[in-house]
């Protein structure tokens, strides 16, 4: 392609692959002159980065199962179960922490694996098998909580996730980035993310090629899983508590994330260091609205609003391919 | 052999305007004349053959018709006499009466019977109410009427494909009719004219208004029996037939000539985008079709003009025996050790399968491959199985089933290779170097390793699978149709480094249509009828046109 890589084709390329860290400068940049000494201030900024990690975490298990070209609408349903899970057991049943959190892992295992039972098995759309897995899960946290807030949860979660702090951000934070450091480097320096990418493209070309298919889409539904119930361990930590109802929103902004990561980056693919950076270019815009003393629907409004502008960019950046 | 003056004669007997006909239509494609000025008179009430080889501008023409293409300047047709202005866009042959079954027959099998039969009528009529007892009621006539014994409620999936064919045909018909009903109203004042002149010299002395109705309809039939038994290929003869004596035309497509010998009245041969001539079925014989169809006569010794090739001495290296799928039948055969071997046979006899079966991308029902001293049972091999055993498949989809176009060169390649880039990271610097030697090569072109695959043309994206799957030294290369889609200079490139892999000791089987690339490739050529091997070509035997000739034979 050497005859049309112009310099204003690789002008392009570059703004492509770069624009949403621009925007994201650009936006730092317009809500710091709107609310000077409030917006970019350490402890406003630490606070956004810490209180994200959730977030960050979900996103990622999203990226996986969208990179493979499934649907894991049970990801936040996970995450709340295994939120009230570890309350019920660290709280109302006296169980030491460590085996409260191992369980919750082993959920997001099961929940994996049951994911990928009905979609690959029996051949069901994953659309509704995570769907009805996570209805299920949801009534099951309902159930196994009487529908109530439960609080309390050791002390150790709360000061390993959101107290102890590093450069004054909290520990959180560093668990969001080591996981994506992970999942980059499994994505784009092993044979085992190659194969994610193909099955995600093409399962015929990939399963023509020997790779077994459907032994990739079961892993990537697997790991999906622990990752929404480390998502739920780092939410335990964060609120010391546990809701049956309000970690469930997480499911829209983590795939107008992953949607939006997918234009940036690596366009046109579903890439973890895109996605983080779209978390917390969607988490500083809703901060600085707020504290123009915007009311809190604004939330809705931006996450909508991003998910379906995202998903838009990301078929025009695929059409322009 | 008929004359053209006889031809002339037989038409003129009958003293009514052809159903069809086509004067001077010429269709190019670029640089390439895919017809050139052809003529083709389908008479009312005639079921009338089209035969040629793959290639010879049969497929272009039944598109033409149905509106897909638009015809060069100068083209001519007529209708029941009256001129049709060109191009029409597809639809348009609907209102003139000409209904269309191609070979996939365009059912949908999650869908009722009845649906299927209904469904333009059903989803295109402004009506505010649908009366299903009404719909099923008109279903059932038609169904009857045609000795078609079908529930109208079942499912298409539930229906054997012999009867699938009927409804699709019955469809078809019916929807001729539907336009007939249509069709007095628009060109009205001509028919009225027309009619009354005929009316006088019509033999059998019926009514203009009969006369009319006597005309309407045109049903195309294309390839529509290489996938049926012998009995379902005699019921839709049969089905064919009523229509004919119901007064509509058939314009019957097919590449099995006893098929196309039994059922037609006429049959014209059309070669390299010509007409050769139009035949009287009766008095024609398959070796004079035969004859027509690839340009000159044929003695069962012809010549091979690259002089007779030497087979490998080797002893068989794989073996195959009683291999069984969807289309083929307990077949057997053997590669030796650096051979090339080649098949093929007319659409529906079963050596595409082959490739597919062997490489465990479908699922054999029956069968043993041996490697070597090894065996193993088909019906249990997958693809990751058959790669483990040194196999690689070519498959003739090749976007979508060969490579990802939207991903890069070096990605597609190196694909069965990374764990040579290991251990612990992917080194994108090497895995990018050793796509660059391997693209050029292969002469990939242009030979940047970054490139999106679909960016490239067809030969050069085949280039890219054989890069592939040769870097893994493999022991067996199946290729399905592997020149489909490629450019000459690329194709010759494509036989160069199959021979060389060859050369070095690896066996080679090559599905193909393409019967110049098996005479210029293969050392021997398996031909296939009806799911069997029915002839062996090696050596002298191994021409062009022998094999052409031996497809046809069946």
């Amino acid at each position: 392609m050497k005859q049309n890589t112009s310099s204003f084709g690789k002008l392009s390329v570059q703004v492509e692959r770069y624009g949403l860290i621009g925007a994201f400068i650009l936006l730092l940049l317009v809500f710091n002159a709107a609310a000077p000494g409030r917006f970019l201030t350490w402890s406003n900024v630490s606070a956004v980065l810490g209180s994200q990690a959730v977030l960050v975490v979900l996103t990622l298990s999203l990226v996986i199962t969208l990179a493979t070209d499934m649907y894991d609408l049970s990801a936040a349903s996970v995450l709340v179960f295994c939120n009230m899970l570890i309350a019920v057991l660290n709280v109302n049943l006296g169980v030491p922490i460590g085996w409260a959190l191992l369980a919750a892992l082993g959920v997001g295992f099961t929940v994996g694996w049951v994911n990928s039972f009905f979609i690959i098995k029996v051949g069901l759309n994953s659309l509704i098998v995570t769907l009805g897995v996570g209805t299920i899960l949801n009534g099951l946290t309902l159930w196994i909580s009487d529908s109530q807030t439960i609080s309390g949860v050791s002390d150790l979660l709360v000061h390993l996730v959101a107290v102890y702090r590093l450069f004054g951000i909290p520990f959180e934070f560093y668990y969001g980035l080591i996981t994506c450091i992970v999942l980059w480097y499994v994505m784009d320096f092993t044979a085992i993310g190659r194969q994610l990418l193909f099955v995600g493209r093409s399962p015929q070309v990939a399963r023509l090629t020997g790779i077994k298919v459907e032994r990739v889409q079961r892993t990537a539904l697997i790991w999906a899983g622990v990752l929404n119930a480390f998502a739920g361990i780092l939410y335990s930590g964060t609120t010391g508590a546990a809701d049956p109802g309000s970690g469930l929103t997480y499911l829209l902004p983590g795939m107008a994330a992953a949607f939006f990561g997918s234009t940036s980056i690596a366009p046109g693919r579903f890439n973890p260091w895109g996605s983080v950076i779209a978390v917390y270019f969607l988490a500083f815009g809703i901060s600085g609205v707020t504290i123009q003393g915007v009311q809190t629907f604004v939330q809705n409004l931006f996450y909508g609003g991003a998910l379906v502008i995202a998903v838009t960019l990301s078929q025009l950046v695929k059409r322009t391919r | 052999m008929i004359s053209e003056d006889e031809r002339r004669e037989v038409a003129s007997v009958n003293q009514i305007p052809a159903r069809l006909s086509f004067t001077a239509l010429s269709k190019t494609f670029g640089a390439t004349r895919a017809l050139n000025k052809v003529s083709l008179e389908v008479l009312a009430g005639e079921i009338h053959g089209l035969v040629g080889e793959n290639g010879s501008g049969k497929s272009t023409l039944i598109k033409v018709l149905a509106g897909f293409y638009e015809p060069d300047a100068g083209s001519k047709l007529s209708i029941d006499g009256a001129p049709v202005r060109l191009p029409w866009r597809p639809g348009d042959s609907s209102r003139y009466g000409i209904s269309f079954v191609h070979q996939d027959l365009a059912l949908i099998p999650s869908l009722t019977v009845l649906e299927n039969l209904r469904v333009s009528d059903l989803c295109l009529s402004p009506r505010w109410f649908i009366s299903w007892k009404a719909e099923i009621r008109a279903a059932k006539e038609l169904l009857e009427e045609f000795d078609l014994d079908l529930d109208p409620l079942m499912k298409i999936e539930a229906v054997d494909i012999g009867s699938r064919a009927l409804l699709a045909i019955l469809r078809a018909m019916d929807g001729m009719r539907k336009s007939q009903a249509g069709l007095r109203a628009i060109p009205a004042a001509f028919n009225a004219a027309n009619a009354s002149d005929f009316a006088g010299s019509y033999p059998k002395n019926l009514g203009a208004a009969e006369a009319v109705e006597q005309r309407r309809g045109l049903l195309v039939l294309d390839e529509p029996t290489p996938f049926l038994a012998r009995t379902d290929v005699e019921r839709l003869f049969t089905l064919a037939r009523r229509i004919k004596a119901q007064g509509s035309s058939v314009l019957f497509v097919s590449h099995d000539l006893d098929e196309v010998l039994a059922l037609t009245d006429r049959v014209t041969v059309i070669r390299d985008g010509t007409v050769v001539g139009t035949f009287l079925s009766k008095e024609v014989s398959k070796a004079d079709l035969i004859e027509q169809i690839i340009g000159h006569p044929l003695s069962m010794e012809s010549g091979n003009a690259s002089g007779p090739r030497k087979l490998p001495n080797a002893a068989p290296a794989i073996a195959v025996t009683g291999l069984t799928g969807e289309y083929v039948h307990g077949i057997s055969f053997e590669i030796r050790e650096g051979e090339i071997v080649g098949m093929s046979g007319l659409l529906g006899s079963g050596f595409t399968e082959v490739p597919s079966l062997l490489f465990g991308a479908i699922q054999a029902a029956g069968g043993i491959l041996k490697i070597g001293k090894i065996s193993c049972s088909l019906t249990d091999l997958n693809p990751a199985g058959a790669v483990e055993k040194g196999i690689a498949l070519i498959p003739v989809d090749r976007r979508g089933e060969g490579v990802v176009e939207e991903l890069t060169i070096v990605e597609n390649i190196s694909l069965p290779v990374l764990k040579r880039f290991g251990p612990w990271r992917l080194q994108h610097a090497k895995l990018k170097r050793a796509t660059k030697d391997l693209v050029r090569d292969f002469d990939v072109r242009p030979a940047d390793p970054e490139n999106r695959v679909g960016n490239l043309s067809g030969g050069n994206q085949q280039k890219i699978l054989l890069a592939k799957w040769l870097q893994t030294n493999p022991r067996i290369i199946l290729l399905d149709e592997p020149t489909q889609g490629v450019d000459v200079g690329a194709r010759q490139q494509i036989y160069r480094i199959l021979k060389e892999q060859a050369a070095s000791g690896t066996m080679i089987l090559c599905a193909s249509s393409d019967y110049e690339e098996l005479a210029t490739l293969c050392s021997r050529v398996l031909i296939f009828s009806h799911g069997k091997i029915v002839e062996e070509l090696a050596g002298t035997q191994l021409t062009k046109d022998a094999i052409a000739q031996r497809c046809h034979v069946g």
